[in-house]
């Protein structure tokens, strides 16, 4: 085996390490540089070959798909987060309690006040106020009569 | 929606599963669960857990969906944290290590049989539990999810040159450690 024949081997090897026996996958450059060799050297062909069979042995590994219950699991995760997440996105629901329960007091309070304005005003409370204005002012009076 | 650019058309999809689209939600799991069960299984070899953390890899896409940004695929994404997650498991178990274990048992004696078959399987498996995790990664990533190797890197947040050693290295490792039961090897030893 000649020196360039040995280097040439040692390059494929490393690109079957690096990019597998699949030529598709190899970049360009390499296919184009590697072709005529691959083309007429047996033992880069024997390589090549011996690859290949390693990657269908690992290959027979690869059937396994996920088990039936596991999507099924999947979705009914997905299906629960996105409603968690739609419920939280509306960002005025947990405003929207105290927010009803106070117009509903201001509605309530206005009504009242249209319907009957003397509901909540007693004569005890006219009295009170009278008086505590007639003390303030006479009160006032004293306090500027300095004479 | 530009369906050839994956990155838009999966960005695409999330918006619609943070919309609450359960078509699209089985559009993504259909394309990509079979993939994450399978790279889960490979790096931790057991079934349970694989299936476990495969679970766990779709709830964070669903919950990552509302704040998805078109920066990366799906499968770039779910197969990041399948592997994290799995790194996380191996940890927990005292299984991610570095160091490289005995090579297996001569199988030759075997009679060519479905059984035998079985057990290639098993080695397979035992093979590749052997090799360190990176490696594991690098090779699950690459022979069996078919991912380019700008991609593998990607996943794996490292360089493609980095990745490429990887995988030179846990391919050298694995085909020793599975020579014994390559055909081609037992008919010149024959």
């Amino acid at each position: 085996m000649t020196e360039k024949t040995e280097t040439m081997l040692n390059h494929l090897e490393r690109l079957l390490d690096q990019y597998g026996a699949d030529e598709s996958r190899w970049p360009a450059e390499e296919r184009i540089k590697l072709g005529p060799f691959l083309a007429s050297s047996r033992e880069a062909q024997l390589r090549l070959e011996r690859e290949r069979e390693f990657e269908t042995m690992l290959g027979s590994h690869a059937e396994d798909n996920a088990p039936a219950g596991l999507l099924g699991r999947v979705l009914e995760d997905a299906h629960q987060v996105t409603t968690q997440s739609k419920a939280s996105q509306s960002w005025f629901l947990p405003y929207l309690k105290p927010i009803s329960s106070l117009a509903f007091a201001a509605s309530l309070g206005f009504i009242i006040g249209v319907v009957n304005p003397e509901l909540l005003e007693t004569e005890d409370d006219l009295y009170f106020t009278e008086n505590a204005l007639t003390e303030t002012i006479t009160e006032w009076g004293l306090e500027n009569d300095n004479g | 929606m530009t369906l050839g650019d994956p990155i838009k058309r999966d960005a695409a999809l999330m918006r619609e599963i943070a919309a609450g689209n359960r078509k699209a939600c089985r559009t993504l799991a259909a394309e990509h669960l079979d993939g994450t069960y399978r790279l889960a299984l490979r790096i931790t070899g057991n079934r349970s857990t694989a299936e476990d953390i495969a679970q766990e890899a779709f709830l964070r896409l669903w919950k990552a969906s509302a704040g998805w940004k078109a920066k990366a695929q799906v499968k770039t994404w779910l197969y990041r944290v399948t592997q994290n997650l799995c790194i996380d498991r191996l940890r927990k178990e005292n299984r991610y290590s570095h160091a490289e274990v005995p090579d297996l048992a001569d199988p030759a004696d075997n009679p060519v049989t479905q059984r035998e078959k079985q057990q290639l399987q098993e080695q397979v498996q035992d093979a590749l539990q052997a090799i360190p995790a990176r490696q594991r990664i690098a090779l699950s990533l690459v022979h069996f999810e078919e991912c380019s190797n700008k991609e593998a890197a990607k996943v794996m947040e490292i360089s493609v040159d980095a990745l490429e050693s990887l995988l030179a290295r846990g391919k050298r490792k694995l085909r020793n450690l599975l020579a014994s039961a390559r055909p081609q090897e037992r008919k010149e030893a024959g």
